[in-house]
């Protein structure tokens, strides 16, 4: 409304100019800039993520069902075991605490679960085969390299990643 | 004037007009970027180490905020003044979170695996409750500077136990549970470097998890190891744990438990609790005048969340694998369920918008969180949002043991 005033008390002074009054021109010169201005602070980069899925082909079991138990191994065992398997309310399953531990004793503990604990059996959900490829895989992996280091600052400088 | 004059004269008008419209635009930008807090929160995404920053207002995510750790189970809670949010991560690290700047104002690495944590009532303090080492450590709320520690050491051969269930409660206290040693210790913490603590033996086999009621005054853990729950009443703690539902399910076979179920405050409606039952496709109704079992109701698998909508008209569960694609409603009066919904693969979370009129539900394996309307239960609003579990909002930040 400012705008509009101004080139309203200006208008009569200015020569006239062939087309488009000056006024106008003026509005319409300001408002570009002005947005030209202001763009960066309205433009809002979108972060990109990349999901990582790597199904390990380690035998007959069929692809999408590999993609499953990658899924089950990480988010459902994760809930306990870590999403890095590295521990929590269930022990670590990486290889340095997998150490000296039969791929049969593995098998078992998953297929019955261990009472009184609360590992439960899988063998309601997972058939002989699920479970033989899990414990491939986890044999299989090597340390895991966090993906995200953990921040050992003690700090309450603001700080962006 | 002459041609000269007026062209002076144009240059200056259009720099004059330049530098208003300029302060003009600028100044409305400045409008819109004060903002409140009341209807932000945070959704973990759990895969990748990041939450994302959203408001319920008009149910927009604003940005994502990256290197939180591991966030394979985190939560969350809020400063008194509801700008900061302290994200307690799996992997041990505590990070501060601006929601206003949208930034990480704060980071520790404060242990090597974590499950929660709580904040004290006036708000200065954050406790931590750790798997590894056993214990709570307890921070500074402005600085995070290491406040106490507090090993849980139980037993004759001094181990340390896995502490969960933490959840602050009047009186400038924390109260939490001892998952190996079966023991529930009241921590006050009045004089933060002197915690003053008071423990609670043999209260029961593996407690997974506690809540405190919406009053702050009784705080109940729930059972792995045993059937029933144990309850302490704070207002009289020389009364010492007692159990409840000591009987349910006795003779009855358990079925296995794929996860944990969660206890969180407002399983509380009225004048009863809804809780889910461990390895049990129930959820448990007790009478919260006298703690006795009111009511089994019959659900879809074994629930993982009950949450009651803020009016405790109705209450929203979820379930456990491999069941997690299935959301009920239940009638708090009628305790029937009058509603099945099947957002998608893996619902993990649900939180309800401050007056309750729409709930959040984080739909891990469709990369979703959906927003549902909670009286026409209509799917109003889809985000895109990765592998997302929890959903906290700022309202929590008012309430005990929140």
């Amino acid at each position: 409304m400012r705008l509009a005033q101004l080139a309203i008390t200006f208008k009569p002074s200015f020569e006239p100019d062939p087309g488009v009054s000056s006024g106008v021109r003026l509005l319409c010169y300001s408002l570009a800039f002005s947005l030209v201005t202001a763009a960066p602070l309205l433009l809002m980069p979108p972060a990109a993520i990349a999901e990582d899925i790597s199904p390990v082909s380690l035998d007959s079991t069929s692809k999408a069902r590999q993609i499953e138990l990658e899924n089950l191994l990480e988010q459902d065992c994760g809930s306990c075991h870590g999403l890095l398997l590295n521990g929590g309310l269930g022990p670590s399953l990486l290889p340095e605490a997998l150490k000296g531990k039969s791929a049969e004793f593995l098998k078992i503990t998953i297929r019955d679960g261990r009472p009184n604990t609360a590992m439960p059996p899988w063998e309601p959900l997972l058939s002989e085969a699920d479970i033989d490829w899990l414990v491939k895989k986890l044999l299989q992996k090597t340390s895991v390299p966090l993906s995200k280091e953990p921040n050992n600052k003690l700090s309450n400088e603001p700080e962006e990643k | 004037m002459n041609i000269n004059n007026i062209n002076h004269f144009k240059l200056i008008s259009m720099l004059v007009l330049f530098l208003i419209s300029f302060l003009f635009v600028t100044e409305v930008l400045a409008q819109a970027a004060l903002r409140g807090t009341g209807d932000m929160g945070l959704i973990i995404e759990r895969k990748t180490g990041s939450v994302q920053v959203l408001e319920t207002t008009n149910n927009t995510l604003i940005k994502r905020i990256e290197g939180l750790g591991d966030l394979s189970h985190a939560s969350i809670v809020y400063s008194r003044d509801e700008r900061y949010a302290y994200v307690f991560g799996r992997d041990g690290q505590l990070t501060k979170i601006d929601l206003l700047e949208q930034k990480i104002a704060g980071q520790i690495q404060q242990s090597g695996n974590s499950i929660g944590g709580a904040i004290s009532q006036d708000g200065s303090l954050i406790a931590v409750s750790n798997y590894k080492p056993g214990g709570v450590k307890v921070f500074d709320a402005k600085n995070l500077k290491l406040v106490a520690d507090i090993p849980a050491i139980y037993g004759a051969d001094k181990k340390l136990s896995k502490v969960i269930g933490l959840v602050d409660v009047p009186g400038q206290k924390f109260v939490f549970s001892l998952w190996d040693a079966g023991e529930i210790w009241v921590a006050d913490l009045s004089i933060p470097l002197k915690p003053d603590i008071q423990k609670f033996k043999d209260i029961g086999k593996n407690p997974y998890d506690a809540l405190i009621t919406p009053d702050g005054r009784y705080y109940i853990a729930g059972l792995f190891g045993e059937d029933g729950m144990a309850l302490l009443d704070l207002w009289h703690t020389e009364k010492g744990v007692t159990r409840i539902l000591p009987n349910y399910g006795k003779g009855e076979k358990k079925l296995p438990v794929y996860k944990m179920p969660h206890l969180e405050g407002w399983v509380i409606a009225g004048n009863r609790a809804f809780v889910p039952a461990v390895g049990r496709h129930e959820v448990l109704v007790i009478n919260t005048n006298t703690w006795q079992e009111a009511g089994r109701i019959k659900v879809h698998g074994q629930p993982i969340f009950v949450m009651a909508r803020p009016d405790g008209r109705h209450i929203w569960v979820n379930f456990a694998h491999p069941d997690n694609d299935t959301l009920q409603i239940i009638d708090t009066e009628s305790l029937k369920i009058i509603k099945e919904l099947k957002p998608g693969k893996a619902v993990l979370h649900m939180e309800f918008e401050p007056r309750g009129e729409e709930v959040w539900a984080s739909v891990r394996d469709e990369d979703q969180v959906d927003i549902y309307d909670t009286s026409s239960f209509e799917r109003i609003n889809t985000l895109p949002v990765t592998k997302p579990s929890g959903i906290f909002f700022t309202v929590r930040a008012h309430k005990v043991g929140l």
